[in-house]
């Protein structure tokens, strides 16, 4: 279940902060962002291990990301997560409408972290417990919506810079 | 023995502080003689003691990751200044209301100023204290773009660049602001902070 991140050298086309943000922006923040190249690198072997397919719950990381794009209103990041999902599941998570009690579960710890997160409780986490997720599993999407509350804001201060230059 | 525990209501701090916290942990973390290789790499030194970061090497490649992203945002070279950088980290972390993360970060920034004073008029008034101009201007960008949704626009830009902050410097703004919006979300709930026994 080990999920290993590729050792190739970042491919500049496959950062996925570039694509979401799109290419006259990606130029002009690009002397910023080549300032910090291991930033861009390890940014992106994060999204890899959180939704490259060697990530083992891909489909429910990813499906949380959503959520949090979707409660930030982001359209671009909205579009990206959306479009690794089956429609279905897209609308359901979009709605609200989730059936598996396990990723409603973590949808809603995701809304707690991302809305409010000085109101989380360690109630919040005995409930996943509950819910039937292990330690692992809940430190990881932890660790995904910290990342995708990170990612939201380079977006948009990337999106704020590069329009104005 | 679990490390899982009630903090005493005595011992929770009541205000934000640049004093030294504990955090106790909501979720079991390993014990540092049941970690794999690939965890201990991440364990080295202080943070095999944390249990914070014993908690997060259930998952390594994302702890590893993480830490490696990190220590290139706030002590990569050229660009922001330290101060500025720990500035913006306790600038959020005040905001998102993560107590522990800002006692750890208002000290760095103190140190680093040799300010204590103004970073406790953040602390005690929040993020719309006012200081100086750099500094507000500082605090009002990293509020704003930590704030859900983020809402930093052309004025807070426009501000930042009149007291001489340049572009690449606004990007590392970006980064120690949005770092934090991540690390805050872990430390709140994740776990709690704990006053030292000693310091009672």
């Amino acid at each position: 279940m080990t999920r290993s991140s590729t050792q190739a050298p970042p491919n500049p086309t496959a950062d996925v902060l570039d694509r979401v943000i799109g290419a006259p922006l990606a130029d002009a923040v690009s002397p910023l962002r080549s300032a910090r190249p291991a930033v861009a690198e390890h940014t992106q072997r994060l999204h890899d291990a959180f939704f490259g397919a060697q990530s083992p719950h891909r489909e429910q990381l990813t499906a949380i990301a959503l959520r949090v794009t979707v409660l930030a209103a982001q359209p671009t990041l909205v579009e990206h997560y959306s479009a690794l999902l089956p429609p279905d599941l897209v609308a359901a998570v979009t709605a609200g409408t989730v059936d598996d009690p396990e990723l409603a579960a973590l949808l809603r710890h995701a809304e707690l972290l991302t809305l409010d997160p000085a109101a989380a409780t360690r109630e919040a986490i005995e409930s996943l417990r509950s819910a039937g997720l292990t330690e692992a599993a809940i430190v990881t999407a932890s660790q995904l919506i910290g990342y995708v509350n990170y990612q939201i804001r380079l977006v948009a201060g990337y999106t704020l810079i590069g329009e104005s230059v | 023995m679990s490390e899982v525990r009630e903090v005493e209501q005595h011992r929770r701090p009541s205000d934000f502080t640049q004093d030294h916290l504990d955090w106790v942990p909501w979720l079991e973390p390993i014990r540092l003689e049941d970690a794999t290789e690939e965890q201990r790499t991440h364990l080295v030194g202080f943070r095999g003691e944390s249990p914070y970061f014993r908690l997060l090497a259930r998952d390594p490649e994302v702890l590893g990751e993480r830490s490696a992203n990190d220590k290139e945002i706030f002590y990569g070279h050229g660009g922001l200044s330290r101060t500025e950088r720990e500035l913006a980290a306790t600038a959020t972390s005040r905001l998102n209301g993560c107590v522990y993360c800002t006692s750890v970060h208002a000290r760095f920034t103190s140190e680093l100023s040799k300010r204590p004073a103004d970073v406790q008029k953040i602390l005690d008034e929040g993020v719309t204290a006012r200081v100086d101009d750099r500094w507000d201007a500082v605090v009002d960008f990293a509020a704003a773009l930590a704030a859900q949704p983020p809402r930093a626009d052309s004025g807070h830009l426009a501000r930042l660049r009149a007291v001489g902050i340049t572009d690449e410097e606004i990007g590392d703004l970006v980064l120690s602001t949005a770092s934090f919006s991540w690390a805050n979300r872990l430390m709140l709930s994740l776990g709690e902070p704990e006053v030292p026994a000693q310091a009672e």
